[in-house]
C-alpha cells in the first residue's frame, strides 16, 4: 500500500502552547486511519494543518507524494483533499441540496456567463450535479430533506450533511472530524457502516473520533496524540495494548 | 396543493408582467411617470447592489459611484464619439466593472469593514472627479444634449415610452441574476456569505468569487447609469453624491438582503414613497427614515421576506399558522 497522505515532523505553536508538536504519520491509500487522543490533544489542529487552514511552524505535508505545505486550502480541495468540521460549518440558510452542490464546486465547470445566460452546457451540468447530490443524500439518509434549510436540521442530520458535502465530489482523501459526536447508539452503527462504505468506494478516510468502539472496529490504523505529540501508531490491537496509551488515554478517559 | 395554488403558481409572473406593461395607461400625468421611471432605475440599482451584499455579505457604501461612472461613460461615448446607444449602455457597464476591478483587487482580501470604508472613499473620489475633471465630464455644468434612442420608429423621449426600455432592462437584469444565483458560481458566492471557512473547504476561491460578485453588480450599476443618462438627456454630478449611495443601501436592506424580488421592490417603494408623501412637507424625510428603521427592526428579512411568505402561502408550500419546521427540530435537539 502506498501512502497517499503524509506529514513529516509537522508542528504549530500558538504563543507558548505547542498544539501540535513534531507529528509524522502516513495514511495509506484505501484505508481508514483514526486519530485519537484526549480533549485538547491537538487532533483538530492537526486537521487544520493538513487541510491548510493553519500554516505549520515546522514540518511539511505531502499529498500523493507532492509537498503541499504551501498550497492554499481551496486548491488542496481541488486536488482531492476534503474535510468535515467538528463544530459544524454548514451554509445554514441554504437548502440541503445547495449545501451539497457547493461540495461539487471543484468537479464542475460552469462559468458566470453560461450561468447567467443559462446556456445548454450549464443546464446539462446542473442536472447531472443534482442527480449526483441526490445519490449522496440517499446514502446518508438525507434525501427526504433535500429542499429544507440546512440550519433547520437536527444535530445528527447536520453531522451527516457535513459528510455528504465533503464526499459528493468523490475526493481522494476525506478528513472526518468527530462524525459520531452527538449521535445515539443506533445512529452510531449506521455511521460505522457508512465510513466503511466510503473507504470501500475508494476514498481514503482519516477520522478523528472519541467513541472507542467505533474506532476499534473500523480502523485499519490508529494514531494517538497527547499534548500535541504522537505517542503511539499502529493497528487497533497494537495501540490498545500500548502502555503509554493506556496511561494517557484509554485508562482514565473513555467517553 | 389545491387548484388555486396551482393557478396562482403558473400565472403570477404573467399577471405581474401584464400589469407592468399596462401601467403607463393608468398613470395620471407625466410627473408620476417620471417618478415611476426613476423608481425602476433605482430598483435595478438596489438589485445590483444585492448581488454583492446579498451573495457575499460585503457592503459597498459608495455604490452610486459605479452608477455615475456608467452614466458618464455612456454619455461621453454617445455625445463625443457618436456610438450607438445600445453599445454605449454596455460600454458604461464594462467601464464601471473595470473600476470595480481597480478598487476590488487590492481591497477584496480585507475584512468587510475595511472594504466598506474603501468604497466610501472611492465614492467621494469619483464625485470629486465628476466635478473637477472638467475637460471630460464638463464639471458642474455636466454633459448636455445626450441623444435619446430612436428604435423601431418609437420616440423614446416621451417618458411613457422610455418606461418600456427600463422595463425590458429590469426584466433582463432580474432573469440574469436569478440564473446566476441558481448556478455553480452563484452558489459559490452565496456560500461565502453563509460561511467563508466552509466555502474555502469546499474549494471556493473566496477572493475571486467576491470579486466576481462585485464585478457583476457594478456592471449592472453601470448599465443603470447609462439608462439614466439617455433618459435624463442631461447629467451633472449632483445625481451622484454619496447620499444617493445610502439611499440605495436603504432600498436593499428594506427590500431584504439576499432576496431578488425584495431588493427590487425595496427600490421601487423607497423611490415612490417619498414622492407620494410630498404633501407632508419636510417631515416626510423624517417619516421615511423612521419607516426604514421600523422595517429593519421588525422585519429583518425586509419586504422580500414578507413577499416570499405570502408567495409561499398562495403557492401552498407554506401553511398559515404552521410553526416552522426549524423550530420543531430545534426543540427536538434540546430534548
Ligand atoms: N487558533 C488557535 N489559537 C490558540 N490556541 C489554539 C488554536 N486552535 C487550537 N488551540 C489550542 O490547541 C490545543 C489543541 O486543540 P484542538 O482543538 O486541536 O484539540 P482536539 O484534540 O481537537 O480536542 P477535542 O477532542 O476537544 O476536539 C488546545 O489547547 C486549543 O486551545
Ligand atoms: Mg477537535
Amino acid at each position: 500500500m502506498t501512502a497517499i497522505l503524509e506529514t513529516k515532523g509537522i508542528g504549530i505553536h500558538f504563543g507558548g502552547l505547542r498544539a501540535v508538536d513534531n507529528v509524522s504519520f502516513t495514511a495509506e491509500e484505501g484505508s481508514i486511519t483514526a486519530i485519537i487522543g484526549p480533549n485538547g490533544a491537538g487532533k483538530t489542529t492537526l486537521f487544520n494543518l493538513i487541510a491548510g487552514f493553519y500554516t505549520p511552524t515546522e514540518g511539511s505535508v505531502y499529498f500523493e507524494g507532492k509537498d503541499i505545505t504551501k498550497v492554499k486550502t481551496f486548491r488542496r480541495t481541488d486536488m482531492g483533499l476534503t474535510r468535515t468540521f467538528q463544530n459544524i460549518n454548514l451554509f445554514r440558510d441554504l437548502s440541503v441540496m445547495d449545501n451539497v452542490l457547493v461540495g461539487l464546486h471543484c468537479k464542475t465547470k460552469c462559468d458566470p456567463i453560461s450561468a447567467m445566460l443559462s446556456l445548454p452546457n450549464k443546464r446539462k451540468e446542473e442536472k447531472k450535479s443534482r442527480e449526483q447530490v441526490m445519490e449522496t443524500l440517499a446514502f446518508l439518509g438525507l434525501d427526504h430533506v433535500a429542499e429544507e434549510k440546512a440550519g433547520s436540521l437536527s444535530y445528527g442530520m447536520q453531522k451527516n450533511l457535513e459528510i455528504a458535502r465533503a464526499m459528493v465530489s468523490h475526493p481522494k482523501v476525506i478528513l472526518l472530524d468527530e462524525p459520531a459526536s452527538g449521535l445515539n447508539t443506533s445512529d452510531l452503527d449506521s455511521l460505522s457502516k457508512r465510513v466503511v462504505a466510503i473507504r470501500d468506494s475508494g476514498i481514503t478516510v482519516v477520522l478523528i473520533e472519541h467513541k472507542m468502539d467505533v474506532v476499534m472496529t473500523i480502523s485499519d490504523k490508529i494514531i494517538v496524540l497527547n499534548f500535541g505529540k504522537k505517542i503511539a501508531d499502529g493497528t487497533p490491537d497494537e495501540v490498545s495494548q500500548d502502555e503509554g496509551v493506556i496511561e494517557a488515554y484509554l485508562g482514565k478517559d473513555d467517553d | 396543493m389545491s387548484t388555486f395554488n396551482k393557478i396562482y403558481k403558473y400565472s403570477r409572473i404573467w399577471v405581474l408582467l401584464i400589469v407592468a406593461i399596462l401601467l403607463p395607461k393608468w398613470i395620471p400625468n407625466l410627473y408620476y411617470q417620471g417618478v415611476v421611471n426613476t423608481a425602476l432605475i433605482f430598483a435595478i440599482l438596489s438589485l445590483s447592489l444585492n448581488i454583492l451584499s446579498g451573495c457575499t455579505g460585503l457592503f459597498c457604501v459608495g455604490f452610486v459611484a459605479f452608477y455615475g461612472i456608467g452614466a458618464y461613460g455612456a454619455a461621453i461615448l454617445a455625445t463625443r464619439f457618436q456610438w450607438p446607444i445600445l453599445l454605449c449602455l454596455l460600454a458604461g457597464g464594462v467601464i464601471s466593472m473595470a473600476f470595480s476591478l481597480l478598487l476590488g483587487l487590492p481591497t477584496m482580501r480585507l475584512r468587510g469593514m475595511y472594504f466598506a470604508v474603501a468604497t466610501l472613499a472611492f465614492g467621494e473620489i469619483m464625485y470629486q472627479l465628476f466635478v473637477n475633471w472638467v475637460s471630460v465630464t464638463g464639471g458642474s455644468s455636466g454633459i448636455k444634449r445626450i441623444p435619446t434612442p430612436n428604435w423601431f420608429g418609437v420616440n423614446f423621449r416621451k417618458p411613457e415610452n422610455y418606461y418600456y426600455i427600463l422595463l425590458v432592462a429590469a426584466v433582463i437584469v432580474i432573469i440574469l441574476t436569478r440564473n446566476l444565483i441558481n448556478s455553480r458560481p452563484g452558489r459559490a458566492m452565496l456560500s461565502i456569505r453563509e460561511n467563508d471557512i466552509a466555502a474555502e473547504a469546499m474549494g471556493v476561491d473566496v477572493p475571486k468569487y467576491k470579486m466576481l460578485a462585485f464585478a457583476v453588480s457594478t456592471f449592472f450599476a453601470g448599465v443603470a447609469g447609462g439608462l439614466f443618462a439617455f433618459y435624463a438627456r442631461y447629467i451633472d454630478p449632483t445625481s451622484f453624491v454619496n447620499a444617493e449611495s445610502s439611499a440605495i443601501l436603504a432600498m436593499m436592506v428594506v427590500g431584504g438582503i439576499g432576496s431578488i424580488s425584495g431588493s427590487f421592490i425595496g427600490g421601487l417603494v423607497l423611490s415612490i414613497l417619498p414622492e407620494m408623501m410630498r404633501f407632508l412637507g419636510n417631515i416626510r424625510l423624517v417619516l421615511y427614515g423612521l419607516a426604514v428603521v421600523v422595517i429593519i427592526i421588525f422585519a429583518p428579512k425586509g419586504i422580500g421576506g414578507a413577499i416570499e411568505w405570502i408567495d409561499g402561502v398562495l403557492c401552498g408550500t407554506i401553511k398559515v399558522g404552521q410553526q416552522s419546521q426549524a423550530a420543531d427540530r430545534q426543540a427536538e435537539v434540546k430534548e
